[in-house]
Formats: structure tokens, sequence, C-alpha cells
């Protein structure tokens, strides 16, 4: 199992050389780059968003116009803990974020050689987290994420909710995480899938072949997750 | 213990840094052996391998083996193998 984003491509890669159940190396690339994530999903019928990623400021500006529709998302390919995720509310921002993101690299040292540009999804935002075994999923835990903006354009995080009584729109995220699962070809170990609840539905945010980072206090964890009585 | 998994079977984590740290401790109440692998991409981000170092000395106690930057998978599945059998 991956025990973090880093872990994710090279524990595909031991499951398949030691005969280990564990997801196809073959398709690892479409739980680790958010471009083929939502090509994956459209060529799915999936919910997915328009993105681009490209190593052209230009080329970034008329996707977004041909979009038609402020702000976009800039992001890297191949990232997570919302590094260097930005919110672009005109061509200037976009081409200063472009500039701005291109060359750089990662958390993860890798170099942004291409930054993806993508439509912007607006909603409330969820994250399903799952573990799956033969292609079977379960839902482990679901939590409400509250973002603000930061004056350059980032999302903050500024509090996580647990959500513990489920009602129908939440059935409809699990319904869509667990079809994205399977197009995203996660059928062995813990999943985190970030989703946002539009008014035309769930899309996919991204997804990991991961337990959900961000390494909470495990008190603080338990806690959260401890039932309360008389709550499924 | 959980009935349906075999004694002594193990378990791998690889990277298991962030959330991934308290597999261990979970991993031992179900009966398996955990198993810790680094993938060697700390190596290209001098910032997480300071971080990745950190964190294998406390968790040191928490697995059964450690693999660091593995390449070749023989050394993992002779290791396993041994564990599995309780050998180690």
């Amino acid at each position: 199992m991956a025990g973090c984003e880093i872990g994710v491509e090279r524990t595909d890669q031991l499951a398949s050389r030691l005969g280990l159940p564990g997801n196809d190396a073959a398709t690892s690339h479409r739980r680790r780059d958010k471009l083929a994530m939502h090509d994956t999903l459209a060529a799915a019928g999936l919910p997915s968003l328009a993105s681009l990623a490209t190593d052209d400021p230009e080329a970034a500006i008329a996707f977004a116009a041909g979009l038609d529709s402020w702000p976009v998302v800039l992001k890297p390919l191949r990232s997570a803990a919302t590094e260097g995720v930005c919110f672009c509310r005109s061509p200037e921002e976009l081409r200063t974020a472009c500039l701005g993101l291109l060359g750089t690299v990662s958390q993860f040292g890798e170099r942004n050689a291409r930054v993806l540009v993508q439509q912007c999804a607006v909603g409330r935002e969820f994250a399903v987290n799952t573990v799956s075994r033969n292609g079977r999923h379960v839902l482990s835990d679901l939590w409400e994420y509250h973002k603000i903006p930061t004056p350059g354009g980032a999302p903050l995080y500024d509090r996580t909710m647990l959500v513990r009584v489920l009602g129908s729109e939440h059935q409809a995220l699990i319904d869509y995480a667990f079809q994205a699962l399977d197009a995203l070809d996660i059928s062995f170990g813990p999943a985190h899938i970030e989703i946002m609840l539009t008014d035309r539905g769930p899309v996919l945010i991204e997804a990991a072949g991961r337990p959900m980072g961000c390494a909470f206090p495990q008190d603080l964890l338990l806690v959260a997750v401890k039932p309360v009585p008389g709550q499924r | 213990m959980d009935r349906h998994i075999t004694p002594s079977a193990t378990a791998i984590i690889v990277d298991g840094y962030s959330t991934g740290k308290f597999y261990p401790a979970a991993l031992r109440k179900k009966g398996l052996r955990p198993t810790h692998v680094a993938s060697g991409t700390e190596k290209h981000s001098p910032g997480l391998a300071a971080c990745t170092a950190q964190a294998i000395e406390h968790m040191r106690h928490d697995y059964e083996a450690f693999f660091q930057d593995w390449q070749d998978n023989r050394p993992i599945g002779r290791t396993q193998s041994l564990l599995r059998h309780g050998r180690v």
C-alpha cells in the first residue's frame, strides 16, 4: 500500500514485481497525472473538467478564453496538498501564474515543465476516502472541505469537517466516487477522491491511490471519527 | 487479530509518511507484520529527503523491516518470505 503521494507509482510497480495484490502499474499515470485523470473520466462518460496541459502561457490563455468562464484553475500536473494551485480571474492573472509555475520544482522534486489549466468547478468540495479490494469499494470516511482564497488567488484550507450523517447528496457523491475508482483502475488499497458537488452534480477535482494526506495528529483524527451515539 | 488473515502475513507500506504513518499500528492489530519500503523519490527534493529521514527515525520501531531506495525487489521478496514464515 502507498503511504503517501510519492509512493503511489512505486507501490504499483512493487506489487506487480512481487506478485502481490495491487493496482495495475500500466495505468499508474491515471492516478498521478491530473490531465490523464480527467481524460480517463471523460472517456468513461463520467463528468470531468475541461483541461489542458501546456508549457505556453498564450496557449493557456487561448484555452481559458474558450471556456468562456473565469476564474480558471492553474496547477502542477503531478503534485498534491494544493501546492501551486491558483485561481486566475483574468488572462493577465493566468499569464503571470503560468510564468510563475513553469520551470519550478514541486515539493516532490519534479520539474513543472508543463502546467495544467482547468475549468473551475464551483460548489461544495468533499473528500471521499475509500478502501478497495478486488475492485470492490468501501467508503471509509467522508469530509467536507471549507477553503478560503488568499490574496494571491491560492486556496487555503480553513477547516475540514467529517460528514457524520449521510444524506442523498452524499450518496450521489459516493456513487460517483466509486465509478471514478473503476475508471481510474483503483481496485486495491486506499484511495482519496476530491469531488466538487456542483449545481450539475458531482465532478472530480482529483484522486489518488493512497490515504488522505495532511498528517492529522492521530489523537485528533481518532476523536473526529469516533462514533456519535445514535448515528450510523 | 483478524480471523481471515494468515498468521505472520506481512504488509508492505511504500513511503509511509503523512497519514500512512498510522498504518503499522493498525496493521499489527490485524495480525499483519509491517514492512517499510522507501521509494527513493525523496532523493529528488532536499527538503523532502530531510523530512522523510526524520520520519523514518520516528518510525524505526513501528516496522519489522526497512528498505531504503529500492531498485532491486529481490531482497524485499526474500524478507517478506522470511517474515511470513516466522523466521525473522
